[in-house]
């Protein structure tokens, strides 16, 4: 009855959807009503649908290799040296992910709830929640982000509904905001976080239902999109976009508005408290799999010793910027767009590498075990 | 896994013998299967003086055959017991006087019936033994079990171990001079409870026995639920000095033979001198010995284990014990209770929700109010906080303090309530709680609302059907305390990541700890809610039960058109 | 494990010894602003108040509360000059060792003097600050933020309540709209729509010596004969961020219809058969069509509003209750609103510019960008705006009567 580290389909659901959609914590959709004004939504929109086909050509690749995945894909296809930076290059993407979207969430909790509590303790709350959970392997992360995916969409559904009556009419007018350079920046930002979805072939060799994993992984990316543009939908329509690009924290400020009858009127605490764990489901992912490629690229047999140092690496990473503006500009104007290229990129390459180093058959790959 | 090595951890010799004992189709059966003749040899173990434990271990004394004199046999027991000083066992002489045999009975006072003895035994055997003087050339042994001795059971035995281990259970032994074997005579009759109502696990219109601490009475009323041969009330003895006796229980057919056999693989490696009861097995034999929520189910109703058995889980009854364990068990132990299925389902599913909610407010209303109170005022309604403000002008204490103080007593009420005398128990509980409360507030050391609160938390954790899982809530609820008190919801948020967490790792014998809702399987509409009878046609599938249907397609036939037609071909799903 | 056993043994001691650590704060030991006043004050100063609940007076449950009763108002208002509002709050919270905390700040009350003036740049603080909700409301004082503050409770056990409960009341009653913080936050900055704010003013009353007065939580000694209330009297128009005018109190109601708002309360107008008799109706719901475009390049609005109403009070012996009475009542009804509504939003367009019904809101979807938008200038625009508006109302109701009341008897 004991299994090797395996995910189930709604587990990989869960993960991806959970790990795409939990930008919407950080003040991006601010950042894309700065660039685009009322059509921010297109940004996320476009941008988040635009690594799917990208996704496809990965997953492509990555099943032309039995038993592998993307990490072990780029280890052979671009050799040892080559490999490892790509793959360590994935690590990092994900590790910053994490590290950004903990800082920025510890920010929001510090500037919203708890101000006088030191940044480095929410920090460590976070990386504690996060360090454990990878710790404990993919088994418990996966069923944990299943189990607590749930409470995130409902508390997204509630900040929805709950903010129906503050609706401004006209607020998606002017269609195209300021023009269409603002939606292009964006969504070239919008698809940089959604680079995310290389969770896919890199988890793919640890999926229970491979045959699936596409399905499955469309499935969360839908969902994450739909997430991200009714978000960004209702803050544009509650905080007209003059004052949507004022708001530094918009999922927040959504939930400082929410009242629920006459009697629960403050509870943004609650919705926090929800976020709290999909933020930090997003880390333990982050984590894990940074961990994973890190461990795969140089042949680790064991991932557990290597926790520790991701979750120092993570909380030096979530440090680095000095202010939360710092925090916030530094992802969106310089990594994100990084993080996109490299995708673009290392797709290329692989794509250009394959014909030339194609697999032989029958060749099985072992998957790491706890 | 591995195979069915070796079978107990006896004295050395007697686990030899018993596992012989097998082949009888009479005595205690230690399970069908035939046992490879693996495990430890004997002299290996016999060397390790070091590393072996030190366990009390009468085997040399005991590790020979019956003799053929009398005397010697009288001078061997004597010296096993130490007769003179060891007062409760006994030897009788008798001289049976038609075979004109010299014999004795051996037995321990107190745990054998004496009239069984007087009349089953002695009588037969001193007055009536001519009867069976006609058998003449008939071994003499095999005269008097089959023509001497009116008992149910009678074996016929021919290594000391053995004797000893029947005297040692309360039976009778009766050597004959000249007979290289002894006769056991079933004659067990220490005083026992009787079946009486379940304590801790009370329902209004289910049954209402409990398991006592006979073995024998305890797997009997569970196999008066299910009275099929498929039935399996496999034994072993664990416990070098206790000797315990420990049923397996499970249905054949049904239940994994891959969750059987890892049961009884952790049951047999077990090497201890005593074992008191089912708790001491839990704590041996859980996955995660440091995990804070119960990985068995400990139940003292049987009914209870029936129902798990035929869902193709694993009953393990212990002598002496009169609470018996489930395993493997999920999540759902914590708001199931064998009412809800002695009432109707809309109730049922009621009850289960409610208990539900104690769950949470068990685990997390006195951290939810210190969270409040101290660190999210804005989430409490002006006015209440107005009036909270008020009423804590006076109160020196900060509220976490306070919030420690107050669980803390009303703990301790609970644990009083339960050692003080039944008599004055309930008043106590009472006065304590009044008292208490009144007093705490009125000297300005506990606000008024604080009382509140922890009296729900009272009530939500004795809604809690499953005593020890309501212990361990009430465990965690300190720790919720401390999170709460030190960085509000956040905290709170990170302790119950943590125990997220824990629980998905949690496993209880290969089953994970959350299925079926994490690993997802499709739930057999018995998880959170209970489902209509009729429409809870699966058996739950995390224990893997080799079958899972629970019944028929229409269970309810009669209610079909063509009534009667109705046939169960569908396939499990 | 045992390093586990440590860190939650660590963590006790923390929990129990943690008398201050970070953001932990008693309920007994904050101050919770209720209310806020801003005033203009000179040299550029501003002058804030605050109104905070004494939660010792308020009394906690039934204990103590009667015998402190006659300890004074449980309401404190306190006044702070300072440079900015960070400022006051600072030295308010010098008073005391609690922490003064705006989470339940419920309204900020901004003086006519400084509403005049501008209220964008001291907005800052309210739309920064960590504890101040988008959601708290805001007013105008008729004079001036501290005097309304210092007003008095009578019906409230809570008097810091008052002056939230009294905007909210008026909302409910149908007497005017409530406005948000987040409302004057961003119609201050988008020329498409204007701020209204409701008007607080006070009002006094001569009682007798037994008049009931005595249900106050301060009955004075010297049973002073007058008492102040708060009223809802009308609304504030803003211009970007300066008030430029006041409507009434029934301008304010047509106002929220006309903005599509549930209106509701009572409408009277005059007998369009009896003259100088009144007839009452009390509005129910409303339809709105709102219709905006451009012809031959110059913007247009059709507005049709189809209220519902029920009718309360017909003061003449005119009996309406029949088909024709109804349908001349509906007409009368029609005629009259409309005509209030026009002189509103004529007012609105030549008087002060100030397009406070947001009719600019629905002319953005015309525009592709936002920069041709702001291009458009709608600020330059709004004067000329064609509207054109249409009232049909609708009775529904008419109460229990089906005759006048004051009608003699007669045979038909």
């Amino acid at each position: 009855m004991l299994r090797d580290g395996k995910i189930d389909r709604v587990e990989l659901v869960a993960c991806i959807a959970t790990l795409l959609a939990s930008w919407i914590f950080l003040p991006l959709i601010s950042f894309f009503v700065r660039e685009s004004y009322s059509a921010a939504w297109m940004g996320v929109l476009i941008g988040s649908l635009v690594v799917w086909p990208l996704t496809l050509l990965f997953m492509n690749l990555v099943r032309r290799f039995p038993g592998k995945g993307l990490v072990e894909v780029t280890l052979e296809l671009a050799g040892p040296f080559f490999g490892r930076l790509m793959v360590l290059v994935f690590a990092f993407i994900f590790l910053d992910q994490a590290a950004s979207s903990g800082r920025v969430f510890t920010e929001g909790i510090a500037s919203v709830i708890m101000p006088r509590t030191p940044l480095s303790v929410h920090l460590a709350v976070f990386a504690a929640a996060g360090a454990l959970a990878a710790y404990a392997g993919i088994e418990p992360i996966g069923r944990l982000s299943w189990l607590l995916f749930p409470f995130f969409l409902i508390s997204l559904a509630i900040l929805l509904v709950f903010n129906f009556n503050h609706i401004v009419s006209g607020s998606l007018f002017p269609l195209f905001g300021y023009g269409l350079k603002g939606i292009a920046t964006s969504s070239v930002e919008m698809a940089g976080r959604f680079v995310a979805i290389l969770a896919l072939p890199i988890l793919y060799p640890l999926l229970r239902k491979q045959a699936t994993a596409m399905k499955d992984g469309f499935l969360g990316l839908i969902m994450s999109v739909i997430v991200g543009v009714l978000v960004t939908v209702e803050f544009v329509m509650v905080f007209p976009p003059g004052e949507a690009q004022r708001r530094l924290f918009p999922l927040f400020e959504l939930a400082l508005l929410v009242q629920l009858g006459t009697f629960f009127t403050h509870i943004e605490v609650v919705f926090v408290f929800f976020w709290f764990f999909a933020s930090a489901i997003q880390l333990s992912w982050g984590l894990y799999i940074a961990n994973y490629c890190f461990c795969r690229a140089f042949d680790l047999p064991g991932f557990r010793p290597v926790v520790p140092i991701m979750v120092v690496l993570f909380y030096a990473l979530a440090f680095l910027p000095g202010n939360v503006i710092e925090a916030i500009t530094l992802r969106v104007k310089t990594l994100l767009p990084f993080s996109f290229g490299f995708m673009a990129f290392a797709l290329v390459l692989l794509w250009a590498l394959y014909p030339f180093r194609r697999p032989k058959p029958a060749v099985e790959s072992g998957v790491i075990r706890k | 896994m591995g195979p069915f090595k070796g079978l107990t951890r006896l004295p050395r010799r007697l686990r030899d013998l018993v596992r012989k004992e097998n082949q009888h189709p009479q005595g205690f059966s230690l399970g069908n299967r035939p046992a490879p003749p693996s495990g430890p040899k004997p002299a290996e173990r016999r060397g390790g003086g070091s590393e072996e434990p030190h366990f009390f271990d009468a085997d040399a004394k005991v590790d020979r055959a019956v003799s053929r004199k009398l005397e010697e046999n009288q001078r061997l027991l004597k010296d096993i017991f130490r007769m003179p000083e060891n007062t409760d066992v006994l030897i009788r002489p008798v001289h049976i006087a038609a075979l004109n045999r010299q014999a004795f009975l051996l037995y321990i006072d107190g745990m054998t019936k004496r009239e069984t003895i007087d009349l089953d035994i002695l009588q037969p055997l001193m007055f009536l033994s001519e009867t069976a003087a006609g058998h003449g050339k008939a071994p003499v042994l095999d005269v008097i079990q089959k023509g001497l001795v009116p008992n149910e059971k009678v074996v016929c035995q021919d290594q000391m171990a053995k004797v000893l281990l029947e005297v040692l259970d309360g039976n009778t032994a009766l050597f004959v001079d000249g007979e290289a074997k002894a006769l056991t005579i079933e004659t067990k009759g220490f005083e026992h409870r009787f079946v009486e109502k379940p304590e801790t696990e009370v329902t209004i219109r289910g049954a209402r026995d409990a398991f006592t601490e006979t073995i024998r009475v305890n797997t009997a009323l569970v196999r008066r639920r299910l009275k099929t041969p498929n039935l399996m009330v496999e034994g072993m003895r664990i416990g070098r000095v206790s000797g315990t006796q420990i049923a397996i229980l499970y249905l054949d057919g049904l239940a994994n033979p891959r969750l059987v056999a890892e049961v009884k693989r952790r049951l047999e490696t077990l090497d201890v001198a005593v074992i008191h009861g089912s708790g001491d097995i839990e704590e041996y034999i859980e996955d995660a010995p440091f995990g804070i929520i119960p990985q068995t189910l400990a139940t003292e109703r049987p009914d209870r284990v029936a129902a798990f058995l035929a869902e193709g889980h694993v009953g393990i009854i212990v002598d002496d014990s009169p609470t018996a364990l489930v395993v493997p068990i999920t999540f759902s132990a914590f708001i199931h209770s064998p009412e809800d299925y002695s009432i109707r389902w809309p109730f049922g599913s009621f009850l289960r929700i409610l208990r539900f909610l104690a769950l949470f407010a068990t685990l997390l209303l006195p951290a939810t109010y210190i969270a409040l109170a101290n660190y999210h005022q804005e989430m409490i309604p002006t006015a209440l906080a107005l009036s909270i403000a008020a009423s804590r002008e006076k109160v020196p204490f900060p509220v976490p303090v306070e919030v420690v103080i107050m669980e803390v007593s009303f703990e301790l009420i609970r644990e009083a309530g339960t050692r003080i005398p039944t008599v004055i128990g309930p008043t106590i509980g009472i006065v304590g709680a009044l008292i208490l409360g009144q007093a705490a507030v009125q000297a300005n050391i506990v606000s008024p609302i604080l009382v509140i609160v922890v009296a729900i938390t009272a009530l939500s954790s004795s809604a809690i059907p499953n005593p020890n899982a309501g212990l361990s809530l009430r465990l965690l609820r300190f720790g919720a305390i401390g999170l709460a008190s030190v960085l509000g919801f956040i905290g709170l948020g990170l302790g119950l990541f943590f125990l997220g967490i824990h629980l998905v790792s949690l496993q209880s014998f290969g089953v994970p700890f959350m299925s079926p809702i994490a690993p997802f399987r499709p739930p057999s509409r018995d998880v959170l809610l209970r489902g209509p009878l009729w429409s809870m046609r699966w058996r739950p599938k995390f224990v893997q039960p080799l079958d899972s249907r629970r019944a028929a397609k229409y269970v309810r036939a009669w209610a079909r058109p063509s009534a009667g037609a109705a046939t169960d071909q569908d396939e499990p799903s | 494990m045992r390093n586990a056993v440590a860190l939650l043994l660590a963590v006790a001691v923390i929990v129990v010894s943690a008398t201050g650590c970070w953001d932990r704060t008693e309920l007994n030991d904050e101050i919770l602003v209720m209310a806020m006043g801003l005033d203009a004050a000179p040299e550029g100063q501003i002058a804030v108040t605050f109104v905070a609940p004494i939660a010792r007076l308020l009394g906690g449950g039934g204990g103590g509360g009667g015998g402190e009763g006659g300890g004074g108002n449980p309401v404190h208002v306190e006044t702070v000059v300072a440079r900015d509002i960070a400022q006051a709050f600072q030295r308010y919270s010098t008073l005391t060792k609690r922490r003064v905390r705006f989470i339940h700040l419920g309204i900020v009350i901004i003086g006519q003097e400084m509403a005049w003036r501008g209220i964008a740049t001291e907005i800052d603080f309210l739309s920064r600050y960590r504890e101040l909700r988008l959601t708290t409301l805001m007013a105008v004082a008729e004079r001036t933020a501290a005097e309304i503050a210092s007003v008095q409770s009578i019906f409230e056990s809570n008097p810091a309540d008052l002056i939230e409960g009294v905007v909210r009341g008026a909302e409910s009653k149908g007497l005017g709209v409530t406005t948000t913080l987040r409302q004057v936050l961003y119609e201050i900055g988008v020329p498409s729509v204007e701020v209204v704010l409701p008007i607080l003013r006070i009002v006094s009353h001569q009682v007798g010596q037994d008049g009931g007065g005595g249900a106050t939580g301060s009955p004075d000694q010297g049973s002073s004969s007058s008492h102040t209330h708060l009223r809802y009297d009308g609304a504030a128009v803003f211009k970007g961020d300066k008030m430029v005018g006041s409507l009434t109190r029934e301008q304010n109601s047509l106002v929220a219809i006309l903005q599509g708002r549930h209106g509701l309360g009572i409408i009277t107008m005059p007998d369009p058969e009896v003259p100088g008799e009144d007839i009452s109706f009390e509005l129910t719901q409303e339809t709105r069509r709102l219709n905006t475009g451009f012809s031959d390049g110059s913007p247009f609005v059709n507005l049709l509003i189809k209220p519902e109403g029920n009718i309360v009070e017909v003061t003449s012996d005119r009996d309406y209750m029949t088909r024709e009475g109804m349908r001349t009542l509906e007409e009368a009804a029609s005629r009259h609103l409309q005509e209030q509504m026009k002189a509103i939003i004529s007012q609105t367009q030549s008087e002060w510019n100030a397009d406070i019904i947001g009719f600019g809101r629905s002319f953005k979807k015309y525009f592709l960008t936002e920069q041709e938008w702001l291009k458009y200038s709608w600020n330059n625009v709004y004067r000329d705006v064609d509207i054109s508006l249409d009232v049909q109302f609708h009775i529904r109701r008419v109460g229990l009567s089906w005759k006048p009341t004051n009608r003699p008897e007669a045979a038909p």
